[in-house]
């Protein structure tokens, strides 16, 4: 218990300080009002979150970020369609799945030890359909994060080793060793419950450099 | 820090120039006006990167979500970005331009804190019993 409360006094101490560094970075305009505003929330939810093992159970706050701004990208798109802004539909799903793909991308190089490669994304593209933007398929291509070194050496190309092996319905990518694998189930099952849609749906290939 | 003589020098130079051209051609002065605050800007980038990624770190060391971080960087490069552009705008005489990019510029913060309200009020349901 003793515990618990000074982990949490120091981090609210550590926020406070950080905000207080942020607040030299604004610009001295009007979007200073803005800008506090977003960080008082963000001090609130620091001061709250230790509370919620507690009351009501723990909240995975990050989660519940990445789906509303999810949510937020699906209704832009939508109306976007719907205006006469952008005539071209192709534009819009575009903007769309990168807007998704880099929000992705942020997720899986936050949370696990992967840089991301690429990712592909299919999503219900029929703008008449109440399913609209609704995502069907992710293709994702990861490889290992390498220290001091640019992701992709140009000068020696990365083996790939990563040839599927299908069994069944199920398109984990065998990469040699049951714990990478497991982690590309728990990554899948990460992204499976952010954008509600089946494992099955989603398909992580490893490459490796060396 | 030294780099802080070269920022006022380039400002000055084209403050000096602006000055001197502004009776013949007044659009003239506006591109040297735009052209010095570019350059300042990506002389400062290096910098602004390395306070970022130690912000960065630290932010990792006291648990903070890095989601956290990444929203609060972003509002704060929109808000720079907004006010160089309607800053230009305003010195150019175009101060109803430079309104529009300031709407664009809280809309796009507004974009930004919407999920954060979003997942505060969630956690204060969810605590309420």
């Amino acid at each position: 218990m003793v515990a618990f409360i000074s982990e949490w006094v120091v981090t609210i101490i550590s926020v406070i300080i950080f905000t207080t560094f942020i607040e030299i970075l604004i610009p001295n305009s009007n979007y200073k009002r803005y800008i506090d505003v977003v960080m008082g929330f963000l001090l609130v939810v620091v001061i709250l979150t230790p509370l919620t093992k507690f009351i009501g159970g723990q909240v995975d706050f990050e989660e519940g970020i990445l789906k509303a701004s999810n949510q937020l990208e699906l209704s832009t798109a939508q109306n976007r369609m719907s205006s006469v802004q952008y005539d071209n539909d192709e534009a819009v799903i575009r903007l769309y799945k990168n807007e998704i793909g880099k929000q992705l991308q942020d997720y899986i190089e936050q949370n696990t030890e992967y840089a991301v490669n690429n990712v592909a994304i299919e999503i219900d593209d029929n703008n008449s359909s109440p399913e609209f933007g609704s995502i069907k398929n992710f293709d994702i291509i990861l490889e290992e994060k390498t220290e001091n070194v640019k992701p992709i050496n140009k000068t020696v190309k990365p083996i790939q080793i990563n040839i599927p092996v299908r069994k069944n319905n199920n398109n984990t990518v065998e990469v040699g060793s049951i714990l990478v694998n497991n982690e590309t189930d728990l990554i899948k099952e990460n992204i499976g419950n952010l954008y509600n849609i089946s494992k099955d749906n989603i398909n992580i290939h490893i490459l490796k450099n060396n | 820090m030294m780099e802080i003589f070269q920022i006022v020098a380039i400002g000055l130079i084209a403050t000096i120039l602006s000055v001197l051209i502004r009776d013949e051609k007044p659009e003239i002065g506006m591109y040297i006006g735009l052209v010095a605050g570019i350059i300042i800007f990506l002389f400062m980038v290096p910098r602004i990167q390395s306070v970022i990624e130690i912000l960065g770190r630290f932010a990792n060391k006291i648990n903070i979500d890095s989601v956290y971080l990444s929203i609060v960087l972003k509002i704060v490069g929109i808000a720079y970005i907004a006010e160089f552009g309607a800053q230009i705008c305003r010195d150019a005489g175009e101060g109803v331009m430079a309104s529009k990019i300031e709407f664009a510029g809280k809309i796009l913060i507004m974009v930004l804190a919407v999920p954060i309200l979003v997942s505060l009020t969630d956690l204060i349901i969810n605590m309420i019993p």
